[in-house]
């Protein structure tokens, strides 16, 4: 295999956060190739807000400090960068008006109703509908409509039976053990 | 916005202005009716007068000052127009008359001050102070400044009140109030003019000219306090890895077409639920069907766990965020010949985290698949690039099949040929995993001992080769330099417990020639040993049936026997003391000998059971494997056999005929026996699918029974294994048997929670000895003789 075509090899991002108890939100993004195999992985360090960014962010806290400040940092930092970014969060969705790839977002379990020859689900026909990748899953930015057609392009090199929740488990037991460590400090 | 909108700070300044006139002294010839000199600036004056007016009926009255200067400064004019509407020329006479109570008499310092005409003239204030202009350009004050407090007299209404001179409508009625001060009523018009200034060091100073400016302070301007926050978040810290490339693999070929039989033994590669409903035309099921996301039934997902002795945080996260075997070995990147069992998994996982690993399986649970497994995958993750792996001459064909089994794509390259050749081999760059025998490996590094090369990992395979750490070869092999030191046996301890310690000093994990006790193996064994038995992991393998046939020796076997026993205890007896362990062990081999056939008319119980069991066995297509101690016995069973067209397979065999006579026994069913030696065939092969196995003759060590019993008794075995122990009655066998037993019950014992200490596994001097009755003359008698017992450890 060659260089060129080791590098145009379809590569994902896996980014999630956690909130550990008294040290605040930290945040991972690893980049596998097509089959999971980590290529690079970055982590923030726990990042607490103080008493004056609790009281004036409220409820939209959490959102904002995952969603912009640790996503953001991540995708800035990592060297690898991915051609498509996927998270189980919900807020980090909003990360695709900052960058240039798409994002998707992790749908929860649910009974769904499915063409069984489609990757789409029937009862969404839309560019909202979530969008199957391996065995899950996910829901684009609505609006950024041509990101579907990418991603729908590129998802064909995952194997159809790739469990794409498992790179969360392995972020965030990585995530416990940085915390544990402290390192990033 | 003027100060007269704003007494409260216009005063507050002008109180602020330290060292000025507008000190008590003044304000208490005011307040004395002393009329100040003209040359004083009688704005300054009348503003302080006005100040301290009010700053005396704050005191004295508080609460109505306070709102006076404060919130409604108009309340001033009252008291102002009341005293004033008599004269409404000047101001001072209506503030002057405004000022309450404090009659002169009660000024404490009033004695002290003295008529300033009385003033010597050395003393004059203006003489003395060169600042101050002569009184005629005093006379005519300087213009006071804009934002100077004025007092605006209505040239209609008799009151005056405070206002803004720079407001529009008020110049006109303004009126400063500086112009002059009220003459007081007096006939000497110029004593009435000369200020009683109490004498003092600082005279001079009075006559200066204070300097006052007023500043205004909007109340509601910009000098507000105010607090301002906007949303900051500082660089956030980050940690990254980047993991290492990978080996670059041949594609791999894709996995076959599952078999129909679903359900069957090819279920586990079967079609998935998805693949099945694609495989049906679109009209046979509705457009749309329920496919069900919910949370699938947890998965057994192998993970990788950072070894005990990774510190570095790089190091543990390599581990932590490398996929699940399980996702590995599917099918997406290496495709293996079938799914490997779930401690097979483990036992992947656990030797890719090992840099010292002693894989100590029983035999038959597939050491040899996980190891190459798992040597598969450190190449893949980019952790090594260059493996040794050294193993019995016999065993190297073992491997390379196994090789092209489980990684085909992975280069190997065996090192044989002559030394020019070998030594190319072991300098050639970019061979992932070179194979080589034991022999070579001793002998080439002494060739290549001034520039060695070095690997990512040394494999060691049947590692009890080394368990004399002073050998040659022992010493050959720590001298490799290498990262990581694996070791692969089935039979870790073969005799005693002292041996892990040489596995140990290869695997690196304790100090040159150490001698670690009971407790620190166990220690060592609980990190670096991985050791798994059949019963434990392979519940679903046929089972394994032990027969231990005892047998009455052939007459003619019998009288050979007994005679050679009476003469060889003859013989020691004669030695005395000089008896060694050898003249016992050619004894015990002779004896063992006639046991399994007599040398002169062939006579053999064995060979009488055997070729019963043996009709049976080709009757019913089964294969048997046949072991002993030497080929001539091998050799005459050949003879005796011949019917049964067995396969030979022994030290004696070229090596390059021993594969095909494998390949012989396996496929054509008519060959139902393959005779072996210990020596040569029972480390390594795969012989699952005979489900009969021979022990003609025993070994001394059950250790070596059992590797041989376990090239049928393993992983593929579909039917039971059937294992038949010739014993002859009343022989030396009989004997070696029951010690065999012990020790393996002890065997189990040390390999199970090791509590047992130093115990020999296989038969000591002590026990060999004590399967005769030695004597030796002691005088005319004899005395039982035997070599003392090895001391406890």
């Amino acid at each position: 295999m060659s260089a060129t075509e080791k590098k145009d090899q379809f590569r994902l991002g896996f980014l999630t956060a956690v909130e550990v108890p008294e040290q605040g939100y930290v945040g991972g993004l690893l980049i596998t190739n097509r089959h999971g195999r980590p290529l690079e992985f970055q982590c923030t360090a726990p990042l607490k807000p103080n008493r004056t960014q609790e009281i004036l962010y409220g409820t939209t806290l959490g959102s904002y400090v995952v969603g912009e400040v640790i996503a953001r940092t991540l995708i800035e930092k990592v060297g690898v960068k991915p051609h498509l970014i996927l998270t189980e969060l919900a807020e980090i969705l909003e990360l695709r008006n900052h960058v240039s790839m798409p994002v998707g977002f992790l749908e929860p379990d649910r009974v769904i109703v499915a063409e069984t020859t489609s990757n789409t689900l029937t009862e969404q026909p839309t560019t909202e509908a979530p969008l199957k990748i391996g065995r899950q899953w996910f829901r684009l930015h609505a609006a950024h409509t041509d990101d579907r057609a990418d991603v729908e392009n590129h998802s064909t090199q995952i194997p159809k039976d790739a469990d794409m929740r498992e790179p969360f488990e392995r972020v965030r037991e990585a995530l416990l053990e940085t915390v544990k460590n402290g390192v990033a400090r | 916005m003027s100060t007269s909108s704003n007494p409260a700070g216009t005063l507050a300044t002008s109180a602020g202005v330290p060292g000025s006139l507008n000190q008590p002294n003044l304000d208490s010839k005011a307040h004395d009716g002393v009329i100040p000199a003209p040359h004083f600036d009688s704005l300054q004056f009348a503003r302080q007068f006005v100040q301290e007016h009010l700053s005396t009926a704050a005191c004295d009255r508080p609460q109505a000052q306070s709102e006076e200067l404060t919130s409604e400064p108009t309340e001033i004019v009252p008291e102002l127009e009341s005293s004033v509407a008599p004269e409404p020329a000047t101001a001072e006479l209506a503030i002057h008359a405004t000022e309450p109570e404090a009659p002169p008499s009660e000024t404490p310092a009033a004695a002290e001050w003295v008529d300033v005409g009385n003033i010597p003239e050395e003393v004059n204030v203006f003489d003395a102070n060169p600042i101050l202009p002569p009184p005629a350009q005093i006379a005519n004050p300087e213009p006071v400044a804009e934002t100077s407090t004025e007092i605006a007299v209505s040239p209609t209404a008799s009151s005056p009140t405070i206002s803004d001179p720079a407001e529009p409508g008020n110049s006109v009625a303004k009126k400063s109030i500086p112009t002059r001060t009220k003459p007081p009523k007096s006939s000497d018009p110029e004593a009435e003019f000369k200020p009683q200034i109490h004498i003092a060091g600082f005279n001079s100073a009075l006559n200066r000219t204070p300097q006052v400016q007023t500043t205004s302070v909007p109340l509601f301007g910009k000098n507000l306090a105010t607090t301002k926050w906007t949303p900051f978040w500082g660089k956030v810290a980050t940690f990254g890895l980047t993991f290492p490339e990978g080996f670059e693999f041949l594609p791999t070929k894709p996995l076959k077409e599952p078999k129909a039989d679903v359900g069957g033994e090819s279920a586990g590669l079967g079609p998935t639920k998805e693949e099945l409903l694609a495989l049906l035309a679109p009209g046979d099921i509705a457009a749309a069907v329920v496919v069900s996301t919910e949370p699938l039934p947890p998965e057994k997902k192998t993970r990788l766990k950072p070894p005990h002795d990774a510190v570095s945080m790089e190091d543990r996260l390599f581990y932590l965020l490398q996929p699940p075997l399980e996702t590995w070995l599917k099918g997406q990147e290496l495709i293996m010949p079938f799914e490997p069992f779930p401690y097979q998994y483990e036992g992947i996982a656990w030797l890719f985290a090992q840099q010292a690993a002693l894989l100590a399986d029983e035999m038959g649970l597939g050491k040899t698949m996980q190891t190459i497994t798992a040597m598969r995958l450190l190449l893949r993750a980019g952790q090594v690039n260059r493996i040794l792996l050294v193993c019995p001459k016999p065993l190297i064909p073992n491997w390379q099949r196994e090789f092209k089994s489980w990684a085909e794509e992975l280069p190997v390259v065996t090192i044989e040929g002559d030394a020019a050749h070998r030594k190319m081999q072991w300098t050639m760059p970019g061979v992932p995993i070179l194979l080589a025998n034991y022999e070579i490996l001793t002998r080439d590094f002494e060739m290549l001992a001034d520039d060695p090369p070095r690997f990512d990992l040394l494999i060691l395979d049947e590692a009890q080769r080394i368990k004399n750490r002073t050998s040659r070869t022992a010493l050959t092999a720590r001298a490799i330099p290498r990262k990581r030191s694996w070791a692969l046996t089935g039979t870790p301890i073969e005799n005693r417990p002292e041996e892990m310690a040489s596995l140990y000093e290869f695997m690196e994990v304790i100090p040159q020639a150490a001698n670690p006790d009971l407790r620190q193996l166990q220690k060592l064994s609980k990190s670096y040993v991985l050791r798994r038995t059949k019963d434990l992991v392979m519940k679903d393998l046929p089972p394994r049936f032990d027969r231990e046939e005892y047998l009455e020796l052939a007459p003619a076997q019998k009288a050979a026997y007994e005679t050679a026993e009476k003469e060889g205890i003859i013989q020691l007896n004669d030695l005395g003391d000089s008896i060694s362990i050898q003249h016992v062990f050619e004894l015990v081999l002779r004896l063992k000998q006639i046991t399994n056939f007599e040398p002169v008319t062939g006579e053999s119980a064995k060979l009488d059971r055997l070729e019963a069991d043996m009709e049976e066995i080709a009757a019913s297509g089964g294969k048997a494997i046949l072991f002993s101690q030497w080929t001539k016995t091998i050799d005459y069973l050949e003879n005796k056999l011949a019917r049964f067209d067995p396969l030979i397979y022994h030290g004696r065999i070229p090596v390059k005929k021993r594969e095909p006579v494998l390949k012989e026994f396996k496929d054509n069913p008519s060959r139902s026996l393959l005779m072996m030696s210990y020596a040569t065939g029972a480390v390594g092969l795969n012989l699952q699918f005979a489900g009969y196995v021979f022990l003609f003759d025993r070994w001394w060590n059950p250790a070596v029974e059992d590797q041989a019993i376990n090239r049928a008794h393993r992983i593929g075995q579909k039917t039971q294994v059937i294992v038949t122990k010739f014993i002859s009655k009343d022989t030396i066998e009989e004997r070696i048997d029951k010690v065999l037993a012990e020790k393996r019950e002890l065997f189990a014992a040390v390999l199970g929670d090791g509590d047992n200490t130093n115990v020999s596994l296989s038969l000591n001097a002590s026990e060999i000895f004590g399967l005769f009755d030695l004597k030796a003359r002691h005088g005319k008698g004899t005395r039982s003789i035997a070599p003392p017992p090895p001391p406890p450890s």
